[in-house]
């Protein structure tokens, strides 16, 4: 398991957040922690599918796809902190957070 | 030799989501040449108002008038293809937008699918497709083993490594999508359109919509096409008659298409969807070459 600092952290939160204003074409202080990232920003399951090879690419991850699909069964992505929440677990645990 | 690729999208897209990203100018074009087509096919343009059967067709007709608006508008822009493709039935707006046919007959193509509808409808036959996101496509096969569905689901076709479209029975389809989302997809949805696109099941039952997409006047196209179901490169008007006549019971590959054309040369791909959904889906396939919706000129 890998350690998370509030620096990593606050790093996966920008990258998220700029993420969902590019792509969503949403002012970047429009989205906060409480946004629902589908329903109120737009975005959908490829965008997520991207974000994580993105995460995966910049953090040198190794995480399969399904490995994630499977801890959202546990955890839904409702609001943004959530999908902050499991970009850090991903971080954190891999492909290990399928066990989480 | 070939450098920029237009790519047009299929079915599946809700008008208002179509409409949403268009500018004013856009959106004055888009009614114009919606009004002229529903007027052809006997379709009120206000989708709602449709007979039930006939609110699908309207939609995938709304489509395909976007696919046209979005089109002219890199060509006013000075942006030309060297080469196109279509995903699924974009092979039919290409095909009016590259002049292989008129779009009135390409409107015809799309209305004449209720052919198929009414010959599944008489032989009580419940088809559907769907979606299947952030599962390796060996994974979904090993799906469809597992449940013995080799007969009844089939992949449809393969967009990018970690999204297939499945088509077949009704149930099966969702037996299927239920055990993609147990097994840890991110999206597994059906699509409830009561007919299995790319699927061999739905063979003798779009016969009446082959004859009909092998009437009509083709022409060579203005730009070559390439193929999503064996990637050569089609010149003549005989060949897009073939595809077109093939494109309904075809498994289709858009992975190997978009590879093909990378292969080939393009540089830049541009996406002729008014929603942006084919630079969505498959800019994860192709993350070198650079996708441009007609929201990014």
């Amino acid at each position: 398991m890998r350690t998370i600092t509030e620096e990593i952290r606050n790093d996966i939160e920008n990258m998220i957040f700029d993420y969902y204003a590019e792509e969503c074409e949403v002012d970047r202080s429009e989205i906060t922690m409480q946004s629902n990232p589908q329903e109120e920003l737009g975005g959908d399951s490829l965008m997520f599918v991207e974000l994580i090879e993105l995460a995966s690419d910049k953090y040198n991850l190794d995480v399969k796809l399904q490995s994630v699909g499977k801890y959202m069964l546990k955890a839904p992505l409702n609001t943004m902190k959530d999908v902050v929440d499991v970009f850090c677990k991903i971080y954190q645990y891999g492909n290990d957070i399928v066990n989480l | 030799m070939y450098q920029k690729a237009f790519l047009f999208n299929g079915i599946g897209s809700e008008p208002e989501r179509l409409l949403s990203k268009m500018t004013k100018d856009m959106v004055e074009k888009f009614k114009q040449y919606q009004f002229e087509a529903f007027s052809l096919v006997n379709l009120n343009t206000d989708i709602e108002k449709n007979y039930p059967e006939d609110k699908l067709i309207a939609k995938w007709i709304t489509s395909s008038v976007c696919d046209k608006v979005v089109f002219e508008k890199f060509i006013e822009r000075g942006i030309f293809p060297d080469i196109g493709a279509g995903y699924s039935s974009g092979i039919v707006s290409i095909c009016a937008a590259f002049s292989v046919f008129t779009y009135e007959f390409a409107y015809k193509i799309i209305m004449s699918n209720k052919l198929t509808m009414n010959a599944l409808k008489a032989n009580n036959k419940n088809l559907d497709m769907g979606v299947i996101i952030g599962l390796d496509v060996n994974f979904v096969r090993e799906l469809i083993s597992k449940f013995h569905l080799e007969n009844k689901v089939f992949i449809g076709s393969i967009n990018s490594k970690v999204y297939t479209l499945i088509t077949g029975e009704a149930d099966s389809v969702e037996l299927l999508l239920n055990a993609a989302s147990d097994e840890g997809a991110m999206k597994s949805i059906k699509m409830n359109v009561g007919i299995s696109y790319h699927c061999p099941l739905i063979a003798p039952y779009c016969l009446e919509y082959n004859s009909f997409c092998a009437t009509g006047k083709y022409n060579d196209p203005d730009y070559p096409i390439i193929s999503v179901y064996d990637r050569r490169i089609m010149t003549s008007a005989d060949d897009l008659r073939q595809e077109n006549c093939i494109n309904v019971p075809s498994p289709l590959r858009w992975d190997l298409t978009l590879c093909r054309l990378e292969e080939l040369g393009v540089t830049e791909f541009f996406d002729m969807s008014a929603d942006c959904t084919i630079k969505r889906f498959s800019r994860c396939e192709c993350k070198s070459t650079k996708i441009f919706a007609h929201t990014d000129i």
